[in-house]
């Protein structure tokens, strides 16, 4: 991928890094807007990159990057999805301590700024708080006996193994079939969740990675929801149970319901 | 009460616990820790330079107990006023 940046690089202790490349059918760039504005306010002075296809003003700055390989998500029909740009934040971030979060990952609460006061190398959660059943679980990964790492928000500090764990999530990306195949995942969509935690995995020759999981869950709100109301104290949202106002940090995988809500 | 209103009533609940599993970690010389009573308890033990396991399982000193407990105990009075100003809330409604 070639990069163009559309400011000198700067220097940074820490900071808050995004990936927003629209799609035909979803204009991330709006959600990326709408992820930094909440930011601002809970996360204030921490400077947030975007890399991107188009300048996304609110940020402190944009990587300008060609659009990544095409991937296809398919949870409601086949759709065309940019994702795959993530495995290249540790070459990207200018910073030595980064938080990548998706960005429908709307930030609520300061949570993010205990990850970069931690000394652990990388973080990222495994726990998931489903809202739609109210339920708290982990995700087994395919059929393998691993659980699954989220890497919706992943912290991650710049030094030789970490440089090495992105190495390895990018040859696995390269070889997604062989490893859909071993562990009997869905061959037809790339998850970076899948990719990262096999990495991981393999950093510890298939220990345990207990040690670099956020101690908290990750509230999400599955493709259920409709986005009724979004604010900056909170978001509204819908499902079959009814209204459910949510005033803490949420991943949002409605995204279609996102955009109308901004 | 109807089972939409029961189950909405665990939801918020649910919402509430998880808020305040989040907010009860703090981090202390760059490990974390979890404001519960468990620790609070825990750290009426702890002595000045020593070492504690965090909730990652990485050792941590402790060069000033008495900082240590005060910041614990704030952090864990803290999170449990919200808590129960939040609970009242929710089940008033």
């Amino acid at each position: 991928m070639s990069m163009t940046k559309s400011i000198k690089k700067s220097y940074y202790d820490k900071g808050i890094l995004l990936f927003s490349f629209d799609t035909p059918e979803l204009q991330y760039s709006k959600i990326t807007g709408k992820c930094i504005e909440l930011l601002r306010i809970y996360c204030p002075e921490i400077p947030v990159v975007v890399v991107g296809d188009q300048i996304i003003k609110s940020a402190d700055w944009t990587i300008l990057a060609d659009d990544p390989t095409v991937n296809v998500h398919n949870l409601r029909g086949p759709k065309p999805w940019k994702n795959l740009a993530r495995v290249d934040a540790y070459e990207l971030s200018p910073f030595d301590t980064t938080i990548i979060i998706d960005s429908d990952y709307l930030v609520y609460d300061n949570n993010l700024l205990k990850l970069f006061e931690s000394g652990q190398s990388v973080l990222a959660h495994t726990t998931w708080c489903d809202i739609n059943y109210a339920e708290v679980s982990k995700l087994p990964m395919g059929n393998s006996m691993l659980d699954m790492m989220w890497a919706t928000v992943l912290m991650f500090k710049k030094d030789a193994a970490v440089r090495e764990m992105f190495d390895i999530w990018r040859n696995i990306l390269k070889n997604y079939q062989f490893y859909a195949q071993m562990f009997g995942l869905n061959k037809r969509m790339i998850r970076n969740d899948h990719a990262f935690t096999i990495a991981m995995a393999n950093m510890q020759d298939h220990g345990s990675t207990e040690h670099t999981v956020i101690p908290w869950d990750i509230i999400t709100a599955n493709q259920n929801f409709e986005v009724k109301k979004i604010t900056n104290k909170n978001i509204v949202l819908q499902d079959q149970h009814g209204e459910i106002i949510v005033d803490q940090s949420v991943h949002i995988l409605n995204k279609e319901s996102l955009l109308n809500a901004i | 009460m109807s089972s939409k209103q029961r189950f909405a009533l665990k939801r918020d609940l649910l919402l509430l616990q998880q808020r305040v599993k989040s907010q009860e970690v703090f981090v202390y010389n760059g490990c974390m820790f979890r404001a519960d009573a468990d620790t609070v308890a825990y750290a009426q033990t702890v002595k000045d330079d020593a070492v504690i396991i965090d909730i990652n399982q990485t050792p941590c000193k402790i060069p000033n107990a008495d900082d240590f407990r005060h910041t614990l105990q704030l952090k864990h009075n803290e999170i449990l006023n919200e808590y129960d100003k939040e609970y009242q809330e929710i089940i008033l409604r």
